[in-house]
């Protein structure tokens, strides 16, 4: 899943809880019925409920779709709060062996106070993962992500972001440890540049999770430090913790929460669901 | 606000040195890059899943039986044997499977050291354990005419073999491969009860294919389930008095299934018995700890090529007959009075055959495997069938060679023949 994208969709108002709802009842009402699939609630994504992932692909010809990850933070704006919200509905698709193609489309609802607000899409984001190997005695599980962001929507940066993120991923009896390190190419946002906020010159960060096979349940807490894309800006450090859990073959639930632990102090409350499906047409030698 | 000093050490360039140096081991490097595939996309998919719920479960914990085992043979090698044949076992038989888990189970959240030692065999586990589900999903699901089965299963062993880094030969590969090797037999010495149990586990996988193919309505499919389901439960009363005591072969258990599907079938014997080669592996102390993941890829490779250890399709299904099916469980459909009584020793040992050691003959007087399994070759084929039961002499003649067969067979084969209204003289 993108991450910066989902990081930026720290840029919303108050009084648009109808709308919400209505943007998560409409992604529920697009679920392609009648396609059967298989997710996992093993195999973490970026930003489901926290930003540090694993280092493995979505399988092979398989798709996952992720239509109503909601996302609210509430941060201190000099005295009072500002609360935000967004909704990001991303696409990936098993494309080759171990490898992964992904798309997002975050839609960001910007309410400054009062009569203001803004609503768009904040940026077209492409993402392509290889896990370059699976977990062995010698070795932790590696994978490389790249990601393009393209300044598409009105609320997307003025420019376009690279980055390439390494993963790693090694399990133990007690827990399974991620890390990831992130590095983005692009000049920083001019003065009056909008949409760049979240975006990450880099981040490091380390999750730990715990898996509960009987019950299909995971348990994942993270840590990470981000420094923003504007130069000026200091290093944030950020905590989350959450929950994945499968609630059918096709169908995982996540919900998380998290805290800025430097600088203005902000939280936030995720919660998203994935529905992973298959098309027969895609897959080589076999008839639709 | 000042960054807590945990969260910076934590996040320090250190903790990425610390994370591969625990992982890494003074052998070399072992690199892997097998990967999983999506199952097979169709309307039938999970159709198992929702019309034989409980059955399904079961399945699940079957998963979590074969995962804990193989953790526990390759982490707890030197703990006593009672904590597989105790500990384990009545944890698996009196919690586990009385309430299975609901979901297809993550087996690398369970067996997460052998994982890593092989992830090559676990993926192949994987993907032949996703056949075997789809195959059920294909014949659970009342909306697919029955003409129209064959084709489904048919593409999905074409789907299953379109990964041959994975998939296990269709060729039926002889009891030497499993129980000739310097290694063999391990585990079912050391742990017979809990081998008992994982030879039940593959009695009720490929056995409760048989009622679904039996079952004429949909009544008698559910009904039939739910009586090799039964049968299953008695299996593990006094253990391990009425497990089985030979590896339950599919053209013996499930004969019917065999003869429609005997590519599948032989896969399906293929994967069980390497499970029990695995197990082996694992528990033998003649294979050294640092060898062990040799071994077992060895043997993944001989089970998924076409040219070793490979006995004809005759052969497999007569050799199945021949163990003597109620060895393996008895039969999965037809039954279910009383308990079977085999007249091998548990765990014997099946290599070496024709001789087939431990084995005790048919009784004299009776009629043997080849009559029975050419009665099954008969009463299996749609076609056949139907001109034999319209064929009154014919008829006779059939129903009086069932009857001189060995008792636990002949219900089975009266039903295939009533199938087509010809169970009457």
């Amino acid at each position: 899943m993108s991450t910066q994208a989902s990081a930026r969709i720290a840029h919303a108002g108050r009084r648009l809880g109808q709308r919400l709802s209505a943007l998560t009842s409409a992604g529920f009402l697009l679920l392609p019925m009648g396609l059967a699939a298989q997710t996992d609630y093993y195999n973490t994504d970026a930003g489901r409920p926290v930003r540090v992932e694993d280092a493995y692909a979505t399988e092979r010809y398989a798709f996952e779709l992720k239509l109503a990850p909601v996302r609210l933070e509430r941060a201190r704006a000099g005295l009072s709060h500002q609360d935000s919200w967004g909704i990001e509905p991303e696409i990936a698709y098993g494309l080759l062996p171990r490898t992964h193609l992904e798309l997002g489309l975050p839609l960001v609802i910007i309410d400054a106070g009062g009569a203001a607000s803004e609503t768009g899409i904040a940026g077209l984001e492409i993402s392509l993962l290889h896990n370059l190997n699976v977990e062995t005695q010698t070795l932790p599980a590696l994978g490389l992500r790249g990601d393009v962001l393209l300044p598409v929507g009105g609320l997307a940066p003025e420019r376009t972001y690279a980055s390439l993120t390494a993963l790693l991923t090694r399990t133990w009896q007690f827990a399974r440890v991620h890390l990831n390190g992130r590095y983005t190419v692009g000049a920083s946002p001019s003065p009056t540049g909008s949409g760049a906020g979240e975006v990450d010159r880099w981040l490091a960060g380390l999750a730990l999770d715990r898996a509960f096979p009987l019950s299909a349940l995971l348990l994942i807490t993270e840590v990470y430090a981000r420094r923003p894309i504007d130069a000026a800006s200091a290093i944030e450090w950020h905590t989350g913790a959450g929950v994945r859990y499968q609630l059918s073959p096709r169908l995982a639930l996540d919900a998380g929460l998290g805290r800025r632990l430097t600088g203005d102090p902000s939280w936030y409350v995720t919660f998203g669901t994935a529905y992973a499906f298959g098309l027969r047409g895609l897959i080589r030698g076999v008839s639709r | 606000m000042k960054t807590p000093r945990m969260v910076r050490s934590l996040l320090s360039g250190g903790a990425f040195a610390a994370v591969f140096a625990a992982s890494a081991s003074p052998t070399a490097a072992q690199w892997s890059g097998v990967y999983e595939q999506f199952y097979l996309p169709a309307d039938h998919n999970w159709a198992f899943r929702n019309n034989y719920a409980g059955a399904d479960r079961l399945f699940n914990g079957f998963d979590y039986g074969h995962a804990i085992l193989y953790e526990t043979l390759y982490t707890k090698s030197d703990a006593p044997s009672s904590l597989l044949e105790d500990n384990i076992f009545d944890r698996l038989t009196r919690r586990i499977l009385v309430n299975p888990p609901r979901l297809p189970l993550e087996e690398g959240a369970i067996e997460i050291e052998y994982g890593k030692l092989v992830p090559e065999a676990k993926a192949m586990f994987d993907w032949a354990h996703i056949l075997h589900r789809q195959v059920y999903d294909v014949w659970a699901d009342e909306r697919i005419p029955l003409a129209a089965k064959d084709a489904r299963v048919e593409e999905l062993i074409r789907y299953y073999r379109s990964r041959p880094d994975l998939a296990f030969s269709s060729f039926p590969k002889t009891m030497e491969l499993m129980e000739g090797q310097f290694y063999s037999t391990a585990f079912r010495r050391s742990y017979p009860k809990f081998n008992g149990l994982i030879w039940a586990y593959h009695w009720l996988q490929v056995g409760l294919y048989e009622p679904l193919l039996v079952g004429v309505t949909p009544s008698e499919r559910a009904s039939g389930v739910s009586a090799t389901v039964a049968r299953f439960w008695q299996m593990l009363e006094n253990a391990p008095e009425h497990m089985p005591r030979l590896m339950p072969m599919t053209a013996a258990v499930a004969p019917a299934f065999a003869a429609r599907y005997p590519e599948a079938a032989i896969i399906f014997d293929n994967l069980h018995s390497m499970h029990d080669v695995v197990s082996d592996i694992l528990a033998s102390n003649e294979v050294p700890r640092d060898n062990k993941r040799a071994e077992i890829l060895r043997a993944a490779e001989r089970y998924r090529d076409d040219s070793s250890f490979v006995m004809t399709e005759r052969e497999w299904a007569d050799m199945a007959v021949a163990m003597g099916v109620d060895n393996m469980g008895g039969p999965a459909v037809g039954v279910l009075i009383a308990l079977p009584h085999g007249t091998a020793e548990g765990g014997a040992v099946m290599a070496g055959m024709p001789g087939m050691p431990g084995m005790a003959s048919p009784p004299e007087g009776t009629l043997g495997a080849p009559t029975l399994s050419l009665l099954m070759r008969l009463l299996e084929d749609p076609v056949t069938r139907q001109r034999i039961a319209s064929d009154p002499a014919t008829r006779s003649l059939v129903i009086d060679l069932i009857e001189a067969l060995p008792e636990e067979h002949r219900e089975h084969l009266m039903m295939m023949l009533q199938a087509e209204g010809g169970a009457g003289r």
